[in-house]
């Protein structure tokens, strides 16, 4: 083993990513971009420069520069790694009974909780850098049944609910971040659940409010920031070897495929998901998170028109709700101002908010839109009625019976006006 | 070690269980009721009477009776659901000085957790009369919808009444928790519990003695009131067809109605059809009159249908969080009062192509499973781990008003997430973090649970700082967030569970002013 002999030039040593580190920050040059792609917290140094075609001291340096960022984490135990040159990830059984020495400094007989079990989450707590299989204690190619068992059998032991109100001392902290790291290694290797996603998916890192100046919620949506996207692709699932990356690739393809179908079929709400759980799988697939971008504002769009759909609810509607609703539709109507169905919405909210003059403005704008529907000149008959020209409403409800002869509302309409005035319909109008 | 108890604070009915024996077993009171009824009085004479007695008289004091109080604990006054709620409830309701809505009867006025904790101590002494010792210590379930609010403000319901709430669990994973007491193996089961208030879907995995809340869904404000409700409009349409009486303003006539029309829903989940007979409802001119008339299941169903339809809704939107389809569950078990009726069950069969499990009662599960969690806690004799989740979504507001998602809803907790933030101008010195938990892709739109501000970010170019927030569940469900500035290494952070409908002050004083009402155990 050649290898063991560079070790005081780390040749031998694994590295993996930080979990946590946003590496978009980082200007690389190709070379070094392909070279950090290649880590996978199992592959050791020497080997990555080897297929990086980089000299091995250069890569080296490139390494040491990356853990001292805190973008690269040394992997526990690397020294008892006995990976053949050129050999793939290691297969088979996890060596998992490695002695840890466990710092009896900090045992500490005063506690609510035995020395043996102080032990056992001290030395958990020091495997807790390696993978996630390790983490877990399974195989690397186990499946779903056998991580979930281990994570059950593992929060029986850590879940800080186990030791509730004992007196722990710093124990409190380490059952916490061990259940975490429990909880994060079994959610990496589980099969993802549309609402488990992670949080990045929905919100990309974003500004934070001090001016309102930032786009309309459906333009955000419509137009998504593609370099934020393409910037987050970089960062993610680069340390899956390859054969399981293609399998989740064609797993994406699938739900993709099938999120179309959705979409094509109308079930939107279906679409989204089937398409999240592809970007799941494949979270490298910027053309996946375009199109929910997409859909998510086509939904956002029908959720809204929706929400609209029954006028019959404004009158019941509180204030505060009246308001999110004309924000809502003045969203929309931005896109589309002279849309009649919109603006009788529009005029509707208006006048449960008895915001005569504007319900005016909207109603007038649906029935130029679309002045051959009987229901607009009702509705802005009803208007002008609420602002005293009885007159110009008279007008309205007699073109609205123009359009529509049997419009029951603007017959009674015309009735009660012309009743309220003392005036009496002209001649066998009525029936 | 003092007893545990665990309750189950239900919108109608309310039920006590303690372990007895190393059984759990629910703890009847000394009328000989397994459930109590959630109803709070106060007669002419300021005596305070709770549970059945509250309830006889619930007719003849409409005015200063309370019931289903949970339906609006930890909202909002101005919520579109409070709202609702002064239409239908003939007490009082006004507006808090934390915007919270506060009860008043007979001249006195109470916040939703004192009326809450006037239940959870009536079944405090219940259990205390049937323990022969006292009992100090509660886990108290909540609809698993429940927000942040909602939980914190049962959480004091509980400390006025002078428990030590050891946790508030979601009331179908309590249900879980019983059912899995009585069978092994690994199993999915689907938990659908419509309970007369609020309605919750869950879907766990149990293996082991872990049961693992996978995803939930529902809807705080749908049960089996609301088919009351729709019985009592039905009947008061008929009358007003009828007589010309409109009885919406009379507050007796209305609880009269009420109570028949719960009745009548009762009778109709065994029979085809039922009388509904109220003598003297009203009158006019020429006498009294009279309400008498048939209800059939085929009515009441029309009447519901929407509702129920409702419902099946959140039951698809659970089962595709959790990543399943209906066939991949192993039991359907039906928790609360109102999943009695057939209409509810045949829905539920036709969904997951499976009938619903028969062996719990759904009235009494979800004290039962409290008790479970409750002993599991303290004295590790129930060997059972819950890995609950949180219902919903966390996230802060960013610039634009949108909701930015930090921790999804659904994942297990105990949890942190963090995520990079920036700044929107140039040179500018501070954030405020706004803190939301909801659904909605603004932020305005979700519940608003705290903020602060972060100040002395060193002058850059906007987009240049690098501000991350991160937020941290514990296992009892307190959030807090915190935000650090990479730069400056600055920080700030706040426990978001401190804020509540009710200040420590205030709480302070209202748990010395119930003092008084404490009782001492019998024998």
């Amino acid at each position: 083993m050649a290898r063991r002999n560079d070790a005081e030039s780390g040749a031998g040593r694994v590295l993996r990513l930080a979990p946590a580190f946003d590496s978009s920050r980082l200007k690389l040059t190709a070379e070094e971009g392909f070279l950090l792609s290649r880590v996978d917290g199992q592959t050791p140094v020497d080997l990555l420069a080897e297929m990086a075609g980089m000299e091995f001291a250069r890569a080296s340096a490139r390494f040491s520069d990356w853990l001292e960022l805190g973008l690269l984490e040394e992997v526990a135990c690397a020294s008892d790694l006995e990976t053949e040159p050129g050999a793939a990830p290691r297969e088979g059984p996890e060596a998992v009974t490695v002695a840890f020495s466990v710092d009896e400094s900090q045992l500490d007989p005063q506690l609510d909780i035995d020395i043996a079990t102080q032990r056992r989450i001290l030395a958990f707590e020091s495997q807790l850098a390696g993978s996630y299989h390790e983490r877990l204690g399974v195989e690397p190619g186990a499946d779903d049944r056998a991580i979930k068992k281990a994570y059950f059998a593992l929060s029986r032991e850590f879940h800080p609910d186990r030791f509730f109100r004992c007196e722990l001392g710093p124990y409190a902290n380490r059952l916490s971040s061990i259940f975490k790291h429990i909880l994060e290694a079994y959610e990496a290797l589980s099969v993802p659940r549309p609402a488990a996603g992670k949080a990045s998916e929905t919100s990309q890192p974003g500004p934070l409010p001090e001016t309102d100046a930032g786009p309309s919620a459906l333009e955000r949506e419509a137009r998504p920031d593609l370099e934020k996207l393409e910037r987050l692709s970089q960062r993610t699932s680069q340390s899956l070897p390859p054969g399981l990356r293609r399998e989740r690739q064609q797993k994406a393809q699938a739900f993709d495929e099938a999120s179309r179908e959705s979409a094509n079929q109308g079930r939107l709400r279906e679409a989204v998901t089937s398409l999240r759980l592809a970007i799941q799988f494949d979270p490298d697939n910027v053309g996946y998170r375009r199109r929910l971008a997409k859909l998510k504002a086509r939904v956002l769009e029908v959720q809204v028109l929706n929400q609209l759909e029954d006028s019959r609810h404004y009158g019941a509607m509180s204030e505060v709700e009246l308001d999110r609703t004309m924000k809502s539709l003045e969203q929309l109507l931005e896109n589309c101002p002279k849309d009649p169905e919109l603006n009788e919405r529009a005029a509707l909210v208006a006048l449960a908010r008895d915001d005569t003059q504007r319900a005016r403005i909207h109603a007038e704008t649906a029935v130029e839109g679309s002045p051959e529907k009987a229901r607009f000149h009702t509705l802005l008959g009803r208007v002008h009625g609420l602002n005293g020209h009885a007159g110009h409403a008279r007008r309205e409800f007699e073109l609205a019976l123009a359009c529509d002869p049997g419009d029951k509302e603007a017959r009674s309409e015309l009735d009660g006006l012309l009743r309220r005035h003392g005036l009496s319909m002209p001649g066998g109008a009525r029936g | 070690m003092a007893r545990v108890i665990g309750i189950d604070l239900g919108t109608t009915n309310s039920c006590v269980a303690a372990f007895q024996d190393g059984q759990p077993v629910v703890i009847p009171s000394s009328g000989g009721y397994k459930v109590t009824p959630s109803v709070f009085a106060m007669t002419a004479d300021a005596e305070h009477l709770v549970g059945h007695p509250a309830r006889r008289q619930a007719i003849t004091n409409a005015e200063n009776t309370v019931f289903a109080s949970k339906r609006l604990i930890g909202r909002r006054f101005d919520s579109a659901e409070v709202q609702r709620s002064l239409e239908l409830y003939p007490y009082r309701i006004f507006e808090g000085p934390n915007e919270d809505p506060r009860i008043s009867i007979s001249d006195q006025t109470f916040t939703c957790s004192e009326v809450s904790a006037v239940v959870l101590r009536e079944m405090k002494r219940i259990a205390e009369e049937f323990l022969g010792e006292s009992v100090d210590s509660a886990v108290i379930t909540v609809p698993a919808y429940f927000n942040d609010t909602q939980r914190q403000a049962t959480r004091d319901a509980g400390r006025i009444a002078g428990l030590d709430v050891l946790r508030i669990i979601n009331e179908p994973a309590a249900a879980a928790l019983a059912y899995g007491m009585a069978h092994d193996g690994e199993e999915k089961i689907a938990i659908y519990d419509l309970g007369g208030g609020t309605f919750d879907m869950s879907i766990l995995e149990m293996s082991d003695g872990v049961v693992e809340v996978v995803a939930t869904a529902g809807n705080t404000f749908l049960g089996g009131e609301d088919f009351d409700q729709r019985i009592v409009d039905h009947l008061v349409g008929n009358f007003e067809s009828e007589h010309g009486i409109d009885l919406r303003s009379d507050a007796m006539a209305m609880q009269r109605l009420k109570d028949v029309a719960e009745k009548a829903k009762c009778i109709l989940s065994q029979r085809e059809s039922t009388e509904i007979n109220l003598p003297f409802l009203a009158s006019d001119g020429e006498g009294p009159r009279h309400l008498t008339c048939e209800l059939s299941r085929d009515q009441l169903e029309a009447l519901v249908e929407d509702i129920v339809e409702g419902t099946l809704k959140s039951v698809e939107q659970c089962v595709l969080d959790a990543g399943l389809e209906p066939k991949d569950i192993d039991h359907v078990v039906v928790v609360g009062g109102q999943s009695r009726m057939p209409m509810v069950q045949e829905a539920v069969a036709e969904f997951f192509g499976q009938r619903p499990h028969k062996g719990v009662n759904p009235d009494e599960v979800v004290a039962l499973g409290a008790a479970i969690q409750g002993c599991a806690l303290v004295d590790g004799t129930q060997d059972v781990l819950l890995l609950d989740v949180t219902p919903l979504s966390l996230g802060i507001s960013t610039a634009g008003g949108h909701f930015a998602r930090i921790i999804d809803r659904n994942s297990t907790v105990p949890v942190n997430k963090s995520h990079p933030f920036t700044t929107t101008r140039d040179d500018q010195s501070a954030v405020k973090i706004r803190v939301f938990q909801g659904e909605n892709d603004m932020a305005l739109e979700n519940d608003l649970l705290g903020e602060f501000v972060l100040a002395g970010i060193p002058s850059a170019p906007k987009g240049e700082p690098e501000i991350e927030v991160s937020f941290d569940i514990d296992s009892s469900g307190i959030v807090s967030v915190s935000a650090r500035d990479m730069a400056s290494g600055m920080k700030q952070s706040i426990t978001v569970n401190a804020k509540s409908t009710l200040s420590e002050e205030e709480l302070d004083l209202i748990i010395e002013e119930n003092a008084q009402f404490d009782v001492q155990p019998r024998g």
